[in-house]
């Protein structure tokens, strides 16, 4: 996938740069979008998800 | 480990995609967390999703909810349905979906087993600061939605409820007698919305909510949380504390301010003391209260 963005004012769209999620600490950076954004896996009537990071032992 | 505002459990694994062995081990991973989850109490798994001195899960779910009609007790009553049956949301969480696990999904939703797949592709711009995330789901279309209630509850519903969870008819009909005697008591009654069981509440004047009732499992239900937006409400809160410590001997958490804690109860042998308690705490010399 391919994301292009331009200024409304300016002519040429750029590609963006994919974010690597690679490294040690790849998942984690994976978990703290989810936990910081309840509206990423919402429900089927568009109700957010409320995360907590807790991991089951 | 997330839920919705329905009280639906959400299981989130994350997992990069470079990752073979660990794409292959979250399949398996998955159902084993869901295993541990099951059959655990609505106090445990709070106690997983806050930090104990810090808001309680209803208060926190509903810092994100605009929904006037939610109510504590039907998410109260989802999560514990959730945790009885071990019907949760299991979701892989990965940078890059490819098509080795797209199809492990894709195997397991025609086999009826839910497991969705969250793709999270994400974009910056080093020069604006701008960044993008993409989200695409799969597996999400061979999952039931959860039905929508289709009619309201009432004594006649929650009976037939209670009896198909396998109550008594002598504790059915105790539970009537608390639902008959509370208007006697100058309460209103409210009814919950929820489908996995129903329940009522018993709401004063002076209460911005329902402040105690049953559930269809036979539950006496407190709702604690609800009490402490006026002098009023605290006051009866501390009483309706003691009344229940005291009283009826339940074990009241220490920082049941916040809580909306439900007990098994003999409603059988305590129907009478509870309401001649509840009497005797709403006729207490607080004028705003009686």
């Amino acid at each position: 996938m391919k994301i292009l963005l331009r200024h409304s004012s300016k002519g040429a769209f750029h590609k963006l740069d994919p974010f690597e999620f690679g490294g040690p600490e790849g998942e984690k950076k994976l978990q703290d979008l989810l936990e910081n954004s309840p509206d990423l896996l919402a429900t089927e009537g568009g109700k957010p998800v409320v995360f907590s990071g807790r991991m089951l032992p | 480990m997330g839920v919705d505002a329905d009280g639906t459990i959400v299981m989130v694994e994350c997992k990069l995609e470079a990752n073979r062995e660990a794409r292959r081990m979250v399949v398996g991973q998955m159902p084993e967390y869901a295993g541990q989850l099951r059959g655990r109490s609505y106090e445990e798994f709070e106690e997983m999703m806050t930090d104990g001195p810090g808001p309680s899960l209803v208060e926190i779910v509903r810092q994100h909810i605009s929904d006037e009609q939610w109510s504590e007790v039907d998410f109260r009553a989802g999560v514990e349905h959730g945790l009885g049956s071990g019907e949760f949301r299991l979701v892989i969480a990965i940078n890059g979906m490819n098509d080795e696990l797209k199809g492990i999904v894709e195997y397991l939703s025609e086999r009826r087993v839910r497991l969705e797949t969250l793709e999270l592709q994400r974009f910056w711009d080093e020069n604006s600061g701008i960044e993008v995330l993409v989200p695409e789901m799969y597996g999400l279309a061979g999952r039931p939605s959860r039905p929508r209630p289709t009619e309201i509850w009432n004594w006649e519903r929650f009976e037939r409820d209670a009896t198909h969870k396998g109550l008594g008819s002598d504790q059915i009909k105790a539970i009537k007698e608390f639902h008959e005697s509370l208007p006697k008591l100058g309460a209103e009654i409210k009814w919950g919305t929820g489908t996995g069981s129903g329940w009522f509440g018993a709401k004063w004047p002076f209460s911005s909510a329902s402040v105690v009732g049953a559930n269809s499992y036979g539950k006496l239900l407190f709702s604690f949380g609800s009490l402490g937006k006026s002098d009023a409400e605290k006051a009866f809160r501390e009483r309706l504390r003691e009344l229940a410590a005291h009283k009826l001997g339940l074990p009241i958490p220490a920082n049941y301010e916040k809580k909306y804690p439900s007990f098994d109860f003999d409603w059988r042998e305590k129907t009478g003391l509870l309401l001649e308690s509840l009497k005797a705490i709403l006729s207490a010399e607080t004028p705003s209260v009686a």
